[in-house]
């Protein structure tokens, strides 16, 4: 132990000693450690953390998989829901719940609230109780017990002050009066940024077979105690095997549904979880990288400390003692260097979350914890093995003898030169693989960002309303609001068109199975299914849609006319490859009544519009009516030849005039929402890009290092070359061109090395190869001018050493 | 009457002063010298009597802080390093203490380095390194890193290294100095047969005995030729 702590405190003296080289080698760690701590920090809180509820893994969701349809959440109807909760062997609680819009009319301004519609069990599948108040009873999951409701914490604070007396107490949401009955925990916000939750209290009809394919909500359970999600995954589709069997002809395709069974950690965290894996296996390699720098640092620095060495080893110490003292001093650099990039990823993580808190999940659960210092400090010790074993060998194998006869010289060449050049050419692969990563990510989110979307979202505005209040119980009421606003938008100043969708494209979509008149597919075979939407006359214009048969909505097509659909070319290529689709009619599955459910002529044909993302095959579509079939969800859609934002005000202004309590929420332009899409993938290339730029750094820092290195022990023998004649240039493209060499097999071994991982790569691109040349083909040459770049100056340093004095070097 | 021999070397007024932490050293102070064709001549002098800055000088790896430099009637001042690199290569030849071989170049290749530098052609450049490492007798040492050679024999290549590109003048700092007297006198002798041959010779030594070979010896003292004296039969 004595020993030990002699060998720290010698540690901190030799590092004090040789400030510029401490400085460097902590830099390079606090570099690769941060970087790798602010990482792991997110991945810790939202893959490898358990949900913040008790004995969580057992909480599942689970859908509905429509492959035939092209469709795999696809949510359960009443009935269904009843069945699964009723039926199962594998579940302990099952609940259902929906997400809706209301409007909190009763607090000025009005808000727009996002409802969880839920199920009793839906807390105690949590396990989470409210506080103040409780939670839902059974007794509340009937019709006209259900004007209830929780609020989440967040809205508590911010629209009632935390007082806790709101228990009891009524709040009307979009015009109708509910009680207040508790107040959920801080940070609950499930299924997906709740403010309030309602219970579910399915009418009869709901819970009628005939609403068996009315499916508006979906599935949270809590496995039994011992069951796993796989067991639970064969229960269920068992179960709704018999259920296809039982209701065999009821709708089109149920007999090739099935279930999908996943925990709610799982569906929480989604695709992030593999762009999160990715970027740590990328920031590994930042870290080998650092690494790689430190332990050449290291060896120089054992070079020079030779005579130390040598002169210990005269005074009695042991190979293994020395090597033990150099182990020392590197773990106490690498623990420093812990530290301070526990400092480093303290701002790194909340850049990390600053770059997209909506989109990155559980991204309020991201903070640094005692697994993340933990963490940290288990990779800085391995850190300071991986960097000081080497060094630590090489200078428990100093001959004393040789080293004390010849005085202080260094050793130049030899083994630890050769493992000098490997660490650098092992740096250069590194960083060309990162920054080969980083290109195809640019490259494939440009792909992305110049895909043809079918529309022009320049210079549109957009924002969302839910007319949820009960004066728009009745469609023609709905209808009428819509009418009366797009009147009064369309006569604002700068205002070139407008128009409303239930859904704007590049979001949610909402898809439907339908019959074509005449055509009657057998069981077996796949139902026409297309992604409806409802939108008023002027929507298609405004976006700038074109038309390319028949004709657009129009006001003509009002609630008492004859239904009307206008399809994109995808539904006809799909549904009509004889030809025209114009004057064709299609039916909703809702029966044969043509009075209840009549048959929609297609009176046009528009070009195709991409949807929910630009990587997905352009869906069947078809746009039906508002006027024919309101929903209170409305996207209002404004196109202008102004800035787009200019207009919100005006906006807001005219929704005032036409109803007080009415709110608007997510006033977006499109381009905006256009952006968004790219999302996870600029997340990805962002902090990749960071990577890249790093790893480029150090490797040049490295390079340079060790150029400099070559240089000093080298200047006796360029001495002896200017004496011999070589001139300045001579010296200059010698030791360029050992570091190009260097670069080179670099940069082979990086690219072999890139090529062999390019499957690693095709998860996280899209419309790009993973074997881009043009990417390898930029990253390469960036490479090579760093690399040149670090060269030169210790080269020219090289050069201007006068010969007199370089012969005379040691 | 006997003829003018050809005047190589010309220093006039050389000072030479280092200025390191304020402190400045004159290493020399006007030394005048002039170097004919085919002379050896030997500067003796104790430690630090500026023996070894003359002999940059003379070879172009120093420039002076003062006097006027002549090599072959030109001028050194004002050259560039550029050529100043080319003079060194096509009118010097240099023979170190240390040997000064470069350890990671064979005997051949860096006996090959001045003609390289000179852009000689391959065919030629074999020629010439073979037939110098024959002069010095270590040609079947050819393909042999330097480490692998004996001091002497290190000493025989540099030397011939020097000769190679046959340059107008042979400078050497204690040529003997890392030696044994029987490899330091097989090295005086290989100096004393490439004088016999027509070299020009200027060597600096500690060692008195070995100074007798040259035709001429100058003794410096603290930066100033304060001797100066022609071996019996050497024209004044």
């Amino acid at each position: 132990m004595h020993d030990f702590l002699q060998d720290v405190r010698f540690a901190l003296r030799m590092l004090r000693k040789a400030p510029a080289f401490t400085i460097a080698a902590l830099v390079v760690l606090a570099l690769g450690i941060g970087a790798t701590s602010a990482i792991f920090s997110v991945v810790n809180a939202v893959v490898l953390r358990p949900l913040p509820y008790p004995d969580s893994d057992r909480i599942v969701v689970i859908h509905q998989d429509f492959r035939t349809a092209g469709l795999d959440e696809m949510a359960f109807g009443i009935p269904e829901y009843h069945d699964f909760r009723d039926q199962n062997r594998s579940l302990e609680a099952v609940a259902a719940y929906q997400l809706r819009d209301k409007n909190l009319a009763s607090v000025d301004p009005p808000e727009r609230l996002l409802v969880a519609t839920v199920s009793p069990a839906f807390f105690p599948v949590l396990k989470i109780e409210a506080a103040p108040g409780r939670v839902f009873t059974p007794d509340e999951a009937k019709a006209g017990n259900d004007r209830v409701v929780l609020l989440s914490h967040a809205l508590w604070q911010r629209r009632f002050g935390g007082d806790t007396s709101i228990v009891g107490r009524s709040v009307a949401l979009s015009g109708e009066p509910y009680t207040v009955v508790g107040v959920l925990p801080r940070g609950f916000v499930l299924p997906q940024k709740v403010d309030v939750w309602v219970p579910l209290a399915p009418t009869e009809l709901e819970s009628s077979e005939e609403r068996r394919n009315w499916r508006n909500y979906d599935l949270l359970a809590r496995l039994k105690t011992g069951v796993s999600v796989e067991q639970a995954q064969e229960d269920l589709t068992a179960l709704r095997r018999r259920m296809n069997e039982e209701h065999e002809g009821a709708a089109p395709g149920t007999s090739q549904l099935l279930v999908k069974v996943r925990t709610l950690k799982d569906f929480t965290v989604g695709e992030t979880q593999t762009t999160l894996v990715f970027l740590l296996g990328a920031v590994a390699f930042v870290l080998l990288i650092a690494c790689a720098n430190v332990a050449n640092l290291l060896l120089a620095r054992a070079a020079v400390r030779q005579r130390e060495i040598a002169v210990r080893a005269a005074l009695g110490a042991g190979s293994g003692r020395i090597a033990v003292q150099f182990l020392v001093e590197s773990a106490v650099l690498a623990v420093l260097g812990g530290a301070l990039g526990l400092l480093l990823a303290l701002w790194g993580v909340d850049a990390l979350v600053a770059i997209d808190p909506d989109r990155l999940p559980r991204a309020e659960e991201i903070h640094l914890d005692g697994v993340v210092v933990a963490f940290t400090l288990g990779v800085s010790l391995v850190t300071g093995l991986v960097f000081g074993v080497i060094p630590a060998i090489h200078a428990s194998r100093v001959d004393p003898a040789d080293v004390l006869k010849e005085g202080s010289r260094g050793t130049a060449g030899g083994r630890m030169g050769r493992f000098r050049n490997a660490l650098v050419v092992a740096q250069i692969a590194l960083a060309l693989m990162l920054l080969a990563g980083a290109g195809l990510m640019t490259r494939s989110l440009t792909a992305m960002a110049r895909m043809p979307l079918g529309f022009e979202p320049e210079g549109v505005l957009t924002a969302k309303l839910a007319i949820t209040n009960p004066r728009y119980k009745e469609d023609k009421a709905k209808a009428a609001f819509a009418r009366d606003l797009l009147a009064r938008v369309r006569n604002l100043p700068g205002v070139a068109g407008a128009g409303i969708t239930t859904n704007l494209p590049i979001s949610v979509r909402y898809s439907q199975s339908f019959r074509i008149e005449g055509k009657t597919p057998a069981e077996h075979e796949r139902w026409p299914y297309a992604v409806h939407r409802e939108i008023t006359p002027g929507y298609l214009e405004a976006m700038r849609v074109p038309l390319i048969e028949g004709r657009m909505l129009s006001d003509q097509d009002h609630e008492d006319a004859p239904r009307a659909v206008v399809v994109n070319q995808a539904l006809v290529k799909t549904y009509f490859p004889e030809g025209s689709a114009v004057g064709r009619r299609i039916r909703p599955p809702c029966g044969d009544d043509e009075k209840t459910c009549p048959f929609r002529t297609i009176v046009g044909v528009v070009g195709d519009v991409r949807e929910v993302s630009s990587e997905e095959t352009i869906a069947p579509t078809f746009y039906a009516s508002y006027a024919q079939g309101p929903w209170h969800n409305l996207n209002i859609v404004i196109r202008t030849s102004q800035d787009p934002l200019s207009l919100v005000a005006a906006l807001r202004s005219e929704i005032r005039a036409l109803d007080r309590e009415q709110p608007i929420y997510d006033v977006l332009p499109m381009q905006a929402r256009v952006e968004q899409r790219l999302g996870p993938r600029r997340f990805a290339l962002e902090v990749l890009s960071v990577f890249a730029i790093t790893a480029l750094i150090l490797a040049a820092v490295g390079l340079y290092g060790v150029t400099s290195y070559m240089v000093t022990q080298r200047t006796r023998e360029f001495g002896i070359r200017l004496a011999l004649g070589a001139e300045a240039r001579d010296i200059l493209g010698m030791v360029l061109k050992r570091s190009l060499v260097l670069a080179g097999i670099g940069i082979g071994v990086g690219l072999a090395a890139s090529l062999a991982l390019s499957r690693v790569m095709a998860s996280v691109i899209y419309g790009v190869s993973e074997r881009d040349p043009l990417t390898l083909a930029i990253a390469c040459p960036v490479l090579a001018a760093a690399a040149m770049l670090a060269s030169f100056f210790p080269a020219r340093r090289a050069t201007r050493v006068p010969p007199a004095i370089a012969l005379r070097s040691e | 009457m006997a003829s003018k021999a050809e005047r190589l070397i010309a220093l006039e007024g050389i000072t030479k002063v280092f200025t390191t932490d304020e402190v400045e050293t004159h290493a020399l102070e006007g030394v005048h010298l002039t170097i004919d064709k085919g002379e050896w001549i030997s500067v003796i002098g104790p430690s630090g009597s500026g023996k070894s800055t003359l002999l940059a000088i003379l070879g172009l790896l120093d420039t002076p802080s003062g006097g006027s430099y002549t090599l072959r009637g030109r001028p050194a001042a004002g050259l560039s390093a550029a050529e100043m690199s080319r003079l060194r290569n096509q009118e010097i030849g240099f023979i170190f203490q240390t040997f000064n071989l470069i350890g990671d170049l064979s005997v051949y290749e860096n006996v090959e380095l001045p003609l390289v530098y000179r852009k000689v052609p391959p065919a030629e450049r074999r020629e010439k390194v073979m037939k110098a490492l024959d002069r010095v007798g270590v040609a079947h040492r050819a393909r042999h890193l330097p480490g692998q050679l004996s001091g002497g024999q290190q000493q025989r290549v540099a030397v011939a290294r020097a000769v190679v590109g046959d340059p107008a003048i042979l400078l050497a700092d204690e040529p003997t100095g890392n030696l044994d007297s029987k490899n330091g006198q097989a090295v005086m002798q290989l100096l004393h047969e490439l004088h016999e041959g027509g070299a020009t010779i200027a060597m600096v030594t500690h060692d008195v005995a070995f100074a007798r070979h040259a035709t001429r010896t100058i003794s410096l003292f603290d930066g100033r030729i304060v001797e100066e004296s022609h071996a019996p039969g050497a024209a004044a």
